[in-house]
């Protein structure tokens, strides 16, 4: 598998690098007419404060967007992770460059599609210009302008009943300071498909702070299995922000996981559209900020269609003076009878002077549905840190015990064995 | 007889209300001393400041565990030196595991005792051992703590909890109230396999009915937050016949 090599690129977020990303792709021109085509839009769409509803409780004030550069070159090849016999393909990003792409032989016979998003706008630019950027549009904000202009990335593509066994797995880096990273990924799994894709961002600590826009879109055709997970494992100087959005077609099923243990500010919008009657979608999230960092996770489950279910649980721990917004829609349209929406948010403190904030929204336009939303802040029951502590626990491994028995429910419905490890050693390491 | 537990002139505020009003108890090797009280009296609030409640203020007196000073110890600290207490109200821990609680807890007070982990099949054993004396489903050690306990289950469970740790003093805060006769007698036995000459049992209660089951050597009379008088195992069947007022009227006690 040949990987795209952009050969000079050292310029801030402005035109020109769009220009310059879109020449060294060597990218069909409709590519590059729509990047700046989103250029417009970024420019003119003004930067969010704290006065949209959306951004009220994180502040962008101290984001310098002109202090950040994209790289010129990715810095020699990443060791790849975890044995290759347990999934079946696997991308490495570094500082935005795909380093390194395969492909189960086996999966690719069966007419999937994993390469970079632009060998897939050479090859199959009819499949790219039906979905890319039709989840997340320029309208959907001005980092998702911005993201629509610079990014690169993967696409996935599953046939008609084309069932991929094993996980594939993305892993995005970045290596230094002072940089702009764009990372994108589209999925699209056809009709009667299954997939699974594992994406997780993650950096070494260094000084300066670098800036991260992802985007995901995933489109879940008619009786399709999607599941995506998202892992930001971002080092503490990482500003990130992410538009993941899903559309799940008719008696698709489709189940999306985002962990968030990583960064500085991070805010990410996860939105699933029920697109098609009988659609589901499990929308589970987990997040553990700590010391100052500040997680805003925005999500929408936008029923528009009937028959549909979508059920959505978030919780977190947050310790120190770390901070976290969690901000959930249910929007039922009209016609979307026979809805079932679910949707919780539960945060735990582990200290005073951490902060959660949990703000539910339903709005129902229809008239036979069964929707609920729970959300709940509260610190450690002191009691129960008092009974596990009398059995001899010291309140360092009672606190840990609490913790994981509150996310346990979480984790129990992850049916990935490898992620579910790495999560249960992230804890503990958030713990210690 | 040698001591395992001595308190004296125990005063316990709570809430900065005085509860505990200069309580004096010894606890003996090998022994099991009942402590009989009125609801109200101080029962639980002696429990749990044995056991290092944190909102339990000890305002004066002492407590000596063989010898040593445990009020200035954490609680975990007093549960590594060996004392233990079976809760009225044990708490649930949702999302943990009875397994996995129980093996943290034999192992942290292995750990302070300077012994190695135990290993995974000896624990496994060693559980399954104890939860067949209980009468206890295996598939107990897979539910989360106490979660959707009935008041039966979450008694006996405590009881698991004593047996794995093997205390030096178990303290059992009315462990008898809410069982039915059958789990008192399932319960008791529990108890009994604890006895040891190294071991005391303090049984807190309120009637007379688990002293039928665990035969106390000794029993306290606990009234308004002291110890008013101590007698052998007839004195239980004494108070059961005339009742918490003869106590008070005879110690005179305001009621
Ligand atoms: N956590 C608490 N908060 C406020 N009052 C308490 C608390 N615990 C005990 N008390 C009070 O202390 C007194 C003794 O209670 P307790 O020790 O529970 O008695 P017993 O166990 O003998 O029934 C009661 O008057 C009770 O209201
Ligand atoms: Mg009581």
């Amino acid at each position: 598998m040949e990987t795209t090599k952009v050969e000079v690129l050292a310029l801030g977020i402005s035109r020109e690098a769009v220009e310059g990303l879109s020449d060294a792709l060597a990218e069909p021109y409709w590519m590059r007419d729509r990047r700046l085509r989103s250029w417009e839009v970024y420019e003119r769409t003004p930067m969010p404060t704290t006065q949209d509803e959306e951004w009220r409780r994180t502040d962008l004030r101290k984001l310098k967007l002109d202090s950040f550069r994209l790289l010129t070159e990715a810095p020699g090849t990443y060791e790849p992770e975890g044995s290759s016999d347990h999934r079946s393909g696997f991308a490495q990003v570094v500082d935005g460059y795909v380093t390194q792409l395969e492909l189960d032989p086996s999966v690719a016979e069966q007419g999937v599609i994993f390469s970079t998003l632009t060998e897939a706008a050479k090859n199959r630019p009819e499949l790219v210009q039906k979905y890319l950027g039709t989840l997340v549009p320029d309208e959907y904000g001005k980092f998702a302008a911005l993201a629509n202009a610079l990014s690169s990335g993967l696409f996935l593509y599953v046939p008609t009943n084309v069932q991929v066994e094993l996980p594939i797995q993305v892993s995005h880096t970045i290596t230094r300071g002072g940089a702009a990273v764009f990372p994108r990924t589209l999925i699209v799994g056809e009709r009667f498909a299954s997939a699974t894709l594992i994406e997780r961002y993650y950096s070494e600590d260094f000084e300066e702070d670098s800036l991260s826009v992802g985007t995901v879109e995933v489109f879940a055709g008619e009786s399709t299995q999607l599941r995506y997970v998202n892992i930001q494992e971002w080092c503490r100087n990482v500003w990130h922000f992410l538009a993941e959005r899903h559309s799940v077609g008719r008696d698709a099923q489709e189940n999306n996981l985002n962990i968030a243990l990583g960064a500085k500010q991070a805010k990410a919008n996860v939105d699933a559209v029920l697109v098609g009657p009988g659609a589901s979608c499990e929308m589970l999230g987990l997040f553990f900020p700590d010391r100052d960092q500040h997680y805003d996770h925005h999500t929408l489950q936008d029923h528009a269609a009937p028959n549909c279910f979508s059920d959505l649980l978030y919780k977190g721990v947050l310790r120190d003076t770390s901070r976290s917004v969690f901000s959930g829609l249910i929007n039922v349209h009209p016609g979307a009878q026979k809805t079932d929406a679910y949707q919780t948010n539960r945060n735990l403190l582990l200290s005073d002077s951490a902060r959660a904030d949990s703000i539910p929204n339903l709005e129902i336009q229809a008239n036979d549905v069964r929707c609920s939303h729970g959300a709940s802040v509260g610190p450690i029951d002191t009691e129960q840190l008092f009974y596990l502590m009398a059995r001899g626990l010291s309140r360092t491994e009672a606190e840990r015990m609490i913790v994981d028995g509150f996310f346990e429910p979480l984790v129990n419905r992850i049916p990935l064995e490898g992620v579910r490890e790495r999560l249960v050693e992230a804890i503990d390491r958030k713990m210690s | 007889m040698e001591k395992s537990l001595i308190i004296r002139d125990l005063h316990v505020n709570v809430e900065d209300k005085e509860i505990l009003k200069g309580l004096s108890l010894e606890l003996e090797k090998g022994k099991v001393h009942a402590v009989m009280g009125p609801n109200g009296s101080g029962k639980s609030t002696l429990s749990y400041a044995l056991a290092g409640h944190p909102n339990y203020e000890v305002t004066g007196g002492e407590v000596l565990f063989n010898g040593q000073d445990v009020l200035e110890m954490g609680a975990d600290e007093r549960a590594q030196l060996g004392i233990f207490l079976a809760f009225q109200y044990p708490m649930s821990i949702p999302g943990v595991s009875m397994a996995n609680f129980l093996r943290t807890a034999v192992n942290s007070v292995r750990k302070a005792r300077d012994e190695k982990p135990m290993r995974v099949p000896d624990f496994r054993k060693m559980l399954n051992e104890k939860m067949s004396v209980l009468k206890m489903d295996r598939s107990f050690a897979g539910r989360y703590l106490n979660e959707g306990f009935s008041g039966g289950e979450k008694k006996r469970a405590e009881i698991l909890q004593m047996a794995m740790l093997e205390p030096k003093v178990a303290i059992l805060d009315e462990t008898d109230s809410g069982l039915d006769i059958d789990a008192l007698r399932i319960v008791s036995e529990g108890v009994n396999a604890l006895r040891n000459p190294d071991t005391s049992v303090l049984i807190i209660t309120h009637y007379q009915r688990i002293l039928n089951y665990v035969k106390p050597d000794y029993v306290h009379v606990l009234v308004d937050g002291r110890i008013v008088t101590s007698g052998g195992p007839e004195l239980a069947l004494e108070l059961e016949e005339k009742g918490y007022d003869w106590v008070r009227e005879q110690f005179a006690v305001p009621a």
